[in-house]
């Protein structure tokens, strides 16, 4: 690798880290299409490095949030049952999938994540900040697991951390506090993006090298976001999220449809 | 299926000390094992087996913040939680055994 490549996989990861942090998602939907588009990274290999990353994120900031008490780790484990479930099996099935149909599904969930962040963007407005957690009860079980399942098997399948999906299920339908939900999720795709990031090691798909370098860029990147957090409007980083993921699709889409991939 | 919160917020950061401490030091180790060995492999490419050492560390992580989510559970006679943890540390670890010794990668690639 040479020097320049690896300072652009250290600022990838920086931004993925950074941006991931401040808007309280895994980083691996900015990660893996990057790779995938402008680095030339085959499509697995691509979602297997942004899983290694998407771990590094979620351990590193999530220790913050559990500390913290935010993070309803009862609910997180539970919902764990299905989402690692999910995230297993997905990457099993990834091994037999085509990487243009891999890209395919990815550019359509980069579209649904920027329309799930947009909606995000709108109630976070609405919400007040209060120092405390109301107490809440927690109900829908059945859905959140079905809703994890399904994230789970979206980690796997495509090396993101799933958070557009649990946060707004948790959210909306099991009648989790906003700030809970949030920090719940990024305590679970920790152990989600694992499950996956095994199943492909053992297939061989990480580069190991281009994964190093991000780790570290993400890593760093996380702990920066996490410090900024407090200083920064969340509608502007939802704001810029919308705009790369959106573009991101843009740009996957074309690629896929002219034969570029 | 609803269930009232008997924990209350002081348990859970009790709670959350133990757990994000395990965290933390997981990633920081882990990281920097990755970094080393990729460091050293620029010098040696045979070190990038170190590298790879830190990769695997540090997916193994998680696994550890459900033994020691577990071991909490378990000390607070939480019983349905201890039983769920296990849960899902056995589910992580069936597929990490099964990925690792090869049962999960398809036969030609």
């Amino acid at each position: 690798m040479s020097p320049h490549v690896i300072v652009e996989l250290l600022g990838l990861g920086l931004c993925a880290g950074t941006i991931g942090a401040l808007g309280g998602i895994g980083g691996g939907i900015i990660i893996t299409p990057v790779l995938a588009i402008y680095f030339g990274v085959p499509m697995h290999q691509a979602i297997a490095t942004s899983l290694v990353a998407v771990v590094a994120t979620s351990t590193a900031t999530s220790s913050v949030y559990v500390e913290r008490g935010l993070s309803d780790m009862r609910l997180g484990m539970t919902l764990e049952l299905a989402t690692t479930t999910g995230a297993a099996i997905a990457a099993f099935i990834a091994g037999y999938v085509n990487r243009h149909t891999l890209a395919l599904l990815f550019s359509l969930f980069l579209i649904y994540t920027a329309l799930a962040l947009v909606r995000r963007a709108w109630v976070s407005r609405q919400e007040k900040h209060t120092p405390e957690i109301p107490p809440y009860e927690v109900h829908r079980y059945p859905l959140g697991m079905l809703a994890s399942l399904v994230a789970g098997g979206m980690s796997g399948l495509l090396g993101i951390g799933g958070g557009p999906i649990k946060v707004p299920v948790m959210y909306l339908f099991m009648k989790v506090p906003l700030r809970v939900a949030t920090a719940t999720s990024n305590f679970m795709i920790g152990v989600t993006a694992a499950t996956s990031a095994f199943v492909y090691f053992g297939r061989g798909d990480i580069p190991v090298a281009t994964a190093s370098v991000v780790v570290v860029g993400v890593f760093a990147g996380s702990l920066l976001g996490a410090r900024l957090s407090p200083r920064v409007r969340p509608t502007y980083i939802l704001g810029l999220l919308v705009c790369v993921t959106g573009y991101l699709a843009v740009q996957m889409l074309f690629r896929l449809a002219s034969g570029r991939f | 299926m609803s269930e009232t919160r008997r924990v209350n917020a002081e348990i859970r950061q009790q709670e959350g000390h133990i757990v994000g401490f395990a965290l933390r030091w997981g990633a920081y180790i882990s990281v920097a094992v990755v970094a080393a060995g990729q460091v050293l492999a620029f010098f040696h490419p045979a070190f990038e087996v170190v590298a790879k050492a830190g990769v695997l560390l540090l997916i193994f992580t998680p696994v550890v913040r459900i033994v020691v989510a577990c071991a909490v559970f378990a000390s607070e006679r939480d019983r349905r939680y201890t039983l769920v943890s296990l849960g899902v540390l056995f589910i992580v670890v069936m597929t990490s055994v099964a990925a690792l010794l090869g049962w999960m990668s398809p036969p030609e690639r």
